[in-house]
């Protein structure tokens, strides 16, 4: 028995040697380390540590970046202009029914609401509509008292730069019939209108307006009632400061138009105002931002997954509130997806600066919804910094960036339709040149989309 | 035990001991093991570390990187990768690349971090503040509240929670945590009383203000304004509060108390985030001219002015090609009286851009706060002469002619600044001062009017046109003017003062007396209030009141009316 202790003894003493005290120290490593034993252990044996890399060879990029976009042609529409262009907003739109897509714009260097009627294939002439409103923001065209012909709403900020004063209105521009326009002032000396839509919301047959009222310290968020003959009701729906889109839009899916709102300033919020059919609204916060500088741009309701619900496409790239303005590194777009009930799920998908209007439009017509997006306060001393941007859809909602151009800079919105009629989605955008530098000047530009893929073939 | 027996032991066992050593196969053995220890811990460190290591994640492209910020980020990687297992080096490698930028290097850092360290709260925190930025309050209030679960007393990281919970639209949840902000908020100034002397609002009443908030939300408008008025009573000067009592009013139908705080809200500032020194730990370690911007504009609002200089100064040292770095350092070392230390920056920037009109321009607003305006109107000059455009250089250049007794041209200069951008408030108020100053008062009360249509509320042009008003004796609209001021500001000196001396001169001595008197509630050791009190006294025939008030006046200030 001693004897065979004898001879176990020194072996197993050196089993404890040779393994145990390298698996000590392994644990004792780990332990300092915070690995686990087996991790340690298992990159030891498979020699499996990755190698040091280089400090310098992967950026920081959010999204994979694609090649530039060479099949958008550039051409200037629209009467040549003097000075710094102001365009605020830029629509698509057959105004007079001609079966040749028009473009509205909101002119704030005119004061005017401009008519870009393409009166032949590819030939633009510009008119000027109605009398002059101060600082139009936003045109929404339609047939509001339905006699066959599209009026247009007209939010009237009454100055695009900062200012509590009660200085807006709300103005419909009446049309005749034969595109003659008059101006009709439903409210003024309230605070700085931005956007306004129609939407019939207590259900009594005629059109309603939804309002959204910037302000500056003081803003608002109304619906007016149409009581006929252009006599009105308004219903204050909230007092927050900043409202810049307003939209009348059936976002729960009950078939009565809801009122989707963001409002920027301090609040950067986005509200569904949920009606009941009768003209009863109950808010819905459906985002915030706790960073009161985050920018909120514009929102543009889309089913973006094609899931049968309206999520909402939203951008943050306002920097107007800084003079100068500078961009902000979480500018960006991002998409919320209506997960049911009202509830939302962020989903980022570029960071791009003094990001604004981001238009939902299937540009390379692979069947899924891509997006394009301006920027209004790039650091445009960077020649690289972009004013367009056309972020791909793998159909997966995973998205390239493909930049588009740098020129003209300062471009605040953007409007998609078929202009040429080629079936192909065409770009509209607009610029509003208010801070230097001014040496990419743009008024109103019509890219028309040369994409070289066939239609009848996606190429997914 | 037997000393004897022992000793005979103890040599047995030696030589027993000895004899074993000398066995060669012993002592490989151990020398084997040694070996083998000595080498698995080398081995083990290394793959460690570099398993660690290979967990940072991988720095962002620093090419073309301004060379101020490049550098704090590859130095702060070198320690990283030296440290790799230490959450605090982890955690600044996350905030210098947060701070400059970097977010999703950030995130991959902070969240290594607080694998290194769970009980190391800052890493959430920090992380938090970044999602804030991203505008994801979802992800910042489920960091928010492993934050308080780690750190429970802290009155900020429950506002920082209660308010990602407001965003969630959570307001059970917000009014959870934002009363426990409160709470500890109060427990924390009751411990540290000297901390919270700052002079801005501390986190139990920006606690209130979001309890407010959500009282508003909910309908609950007498909540709200009893929170609000009680808030303001400890800080009178808190805007947004002050803002959101008057949509209070707004909402409870009381329209005159509504209109009155909305306009003693407009002087006020907007929304600026709380004192938050952990931030400001973040802030400091930005080369970021954007970000440092940014937070020199926040300082600047609470009064935090030297602050404000010395992150402007850093974001011009950082990005010394930044125009906008270089004119905010310019701007506000003339604002704070140190022009002098702007001028090399502006300099190196003209050195470098010789054909930056915005550069000229700023160089002539530099030389004209150091005493050279013939060099600053040179400087205009070539500002006007590479961009025509820019009303701004006409504006500046006016400015200081005016001062140089040049006014037949510094008029002709702004007349083509207006021209040039009509919707500019401040080039009608630069030629109202001009005016004013050559006593072209008529004039001057045009151009404040012109003003004033532009911007109704603005407050300092109403005290300008007030002033003008009444040195040109139209003294009705004066006291129109003035009256209007003291709705913006009911305890203005200037709006009191010059109110009570415009009634005083149209013999409305009752009303001028009542004011006066507000004067001096308001400031009992002006003289100037008890001043105008004995004027009021002694044209009502109280010439005891009268004397009482001059004598005190004498007492503030003596040899005042030798």
């Amino acid at each position: 028995m001693w004897g065979l202790l004898r001879r176990i003894v020194p072996v197993l003493l050196l089993v404890i040697i040779l393994v145990g005290i390298p698996l000590a120290i392994i644990a004792v490593q780990a332990n300092r380390k915070g690995l686990s034993s087996w991790e340690l252990a298992r990159q030891m044996i498979s020699r499996a540590a990755a190698p040091e890399t280089n400090p310098s060879d992967v950026s920081d990029s959010i999204l994979p970046k694609g090649p530039p976009v060479d099949f958008l042609v550039r051409s200037a529409i629209g009467e040549p202009f003097e000075g710094n262009p102001r365009i605020a907003h830029v629509l698509a739109v057959d105004l007079d029914n001609d079966g040749l897509l028009d473009v509205l714009a909101c002119d704030c260097l005119s004061d005017r609401v401009v008519w870009m009627r393409q009166h032949k294939r590819g030939e633009f002439t510009e008119i000027p509509l109605g009398e002059t409103v101060r600082a139009p923001a936003h045109v929404t065209p339609s047939d509001f008292d339905k006699d066959g012909d599209l009026d247009l709403l007209v939010a009237s900020m009454g100055m695009v730069f900062p200012n509590n004063d009660r200085i807006g209105s709300v103005v419909v521009l009446e049309n005749d019939g034969s595109m003659r326009f008059r101006n009709r002032v439903l409210v003024e000396n309230i605070a700085r209108v931005t956007d306004i839509s129609a939407g019939d919301f207590d259900g009594d047959g005629d059109l309603d307006l939804a309002v959204g009222q910037f302000g500056y310290d003081d803003g608002e968020t109304r619906w007016m009632e149409n009581l006929g003959g252009w006599q009105f009701r308004s219903h204050m729906l909230q007092t927050l400061s900043g409202p810049i889109v307003t939209e009348a839009v059936d976002m729960d899916g009950d078939g009565d138009p809801d009122i989707l709102t963001l409002v920027s300033q301090e609040w950067e919020e986005i509200y569904v105002f949920q009606n009941d059919g009768t003209g009863q609204f109950q808010p819905r916060m459906i985002f915030g931002a706790t960073n009161e500088d985050f920018g909120s741009s514009w929102i543009v309701p889309v089913d973006m997954d094609s899931d049968g619900d309206l999520d909402v496409l939203y951008s943050n790239g306002d920097a107007f509130d800084y003079m100068p303005p500078r961009p902000r590194p979480w500018h960006g777009v991002q998409w919320l997806e209506n997960t049911g009930d009202l509830h939302f799920t962020v989903h980022r998908i570029v960071d791009f600066a003094g990001a604004s209007s981001p238009q939902p439009v299937d540009l390379d017509l692979d069947g899924d919804i891509d997006v394009v997006v301006v920027s209004a306060y790039n650091l445009w001393e960077n020649e690289s910094a972009q004013s367009m941007i056309w972020l791909e859809n793998n159909g997966r909602m995973q998205f390239s960036r493909h930049d588009v151009t740098n020129d003209p800079t300062h471009l605040v919105t953007l409007t998609v339709g078929d202009f040429d009629g080629d079936a192909k989605p065409d770009l509209v955008t607009g610029g509003l040149h208010v801070y230097p530098p001014y040496d990419r000047l743009g008024r109103v530009t019509l890219w028309t989309n040369r994409w070289p893929g066939a239609l009848d073939a996606p190429r997914r | 035990m037997a000393p004897g027996k022992t000793k005979k032991a103890e040599t047995k066992s030696r030589s027993k001991s000895l004899a074993l050593c000398r066995r060669p196969s012993c002592i490989i053995v151990v020398v084997l093991a040694v070996a083998c220890g000595v080498g698995a811990w080398v081995v083990s460190d290394r793959i460690s570390r570099r398993s660690w290591i290979a967990r940072l994640p991988v720095l962002p492209d620093l090419a073309g990187v301004p060379s101020a910020r490049s550098e704090i980020i590859k130095n702060t990687a070198s320690m990283a990768r030296a440290r790799p297992g230490s959450a605090e080096v982890v955690l600044q490698l996350a905030m210098v690349c947060h701070t400059n930028g970097y977010y999703q290097t950030a995130v991959q850092c902070y969240e290594r971090a607080a694998q290194v360290d769970d009980a190391e709260w800052r890493c959430l925190y920090y992380h938090a503040l970044l999602m804030e930025e991203l505008g994801n309050a979802d992800v910042a209030a489920a960091l928010l509240r492993r934050v308080v679960a780690l750190n429970e007393s802290s009155a900020l990281c429950w506002y920082r929670l209660g308010r990602a919970e407001l965003k969630r639209d959570a307001l059970v949840e917000a009014t959870e945590a934002l009363t426990k902000a409160e709470r500890a908020a109060l427990t924390e100034e009751a411990a540290h009383p000297q901390g919270q002397a700052t002079g801005w609002p501390g986190i139990a009443a920006y606690a209130r203000f979001e309890l407010a908030r959500i009282a508003f939300r909910q309908h609950a408008y007498d909540r709200a304004e009893r929170i609000l008025r009680a808030l303001l009573n400890s800080a009178d000067d808190f805007g947004p509060a002050r803002r959101l009592l008057g949509r209070t009013y707004q909402a409870l139908g009381r329209v005159e108390e509504a209109e009155r705080q909305t306009k003693r809200a407009a002087g006020l500032t907007y929304y600026v985030d709380p004192i938050d020194p952990w931030l400001e730990a973040l802030v400091d370690l930005s080369r970021d001219s954007t970000f440092l911007l940014k937070y020199a504009r926040i300082c600047e609002s609470r009064g935090q002015f030297e602050r404000a200089v010395a992150l402007t100064r850093l974001a011009v040292e950082s990005v010394p090609d930044d125009f906008d770095a270089v004119d905010q350092f310019a701007v506000r070392t003339i604002r704070y009286g140190k022009p002098a230390e702007a001028l090399p920056h502006v300099e190196q920037f003209l050195a470098r851009h010789p054909d930056s009109a915005a550069a000229h321009g700023s160089m002539g607003v530099v030389l004209d706060a150091i005493g050279r305006p013939k060099k600053s109107i040179s400087e205009f000059g070539k500002a006007i002469a590479i961009n025509p455009n820019d009303a701004t250089f006409y504006g500046n250049a006016a400015r200081v002619m005016a001062t140089q007794k040049r006014t037949a041209e510094a008029e002709q200069l702004l007349n083509e600044a207006i021209a040039r951008m009509p919707e500019s408030k401040i080039l009608f108020w630069n030629r109202a001062v001009m005016f004013r100053k050559a006593n072209r008062l008529a004039e001057a009360c045009a151009d404040l009017d012109s003003a004033l249509a532009i911007h109704k509320s603005d407050f300092h042009i109403r005290v300008f046109l007030a002033e003008c008003l009444a040195e040109g004796s139209q003294w009705d609209r004066a006291i129109e003017e003035y009256k209007e001021v003291l709705q913006y500001s009911p305890e203005f000196t200037r709006g009191l003062g010059g109110l009570a001396r415009a009634l005083i001169h149209q013999q409305r001595y009752q009303e001028a007396l009542e004011i006066a008197k507000r004067y001096v509630e308001a400031y009992p050791t002006d003289p100037m209030g008890h001043l105008l009190c004995a004027r009021a006294y002694d044209a009502l025939g109280r010439q005891d009141a009268a004397q009482q008030h001059v004598n005190i006046a004498r007492r503030l200030q003596p040899g005042l009316l030798r």
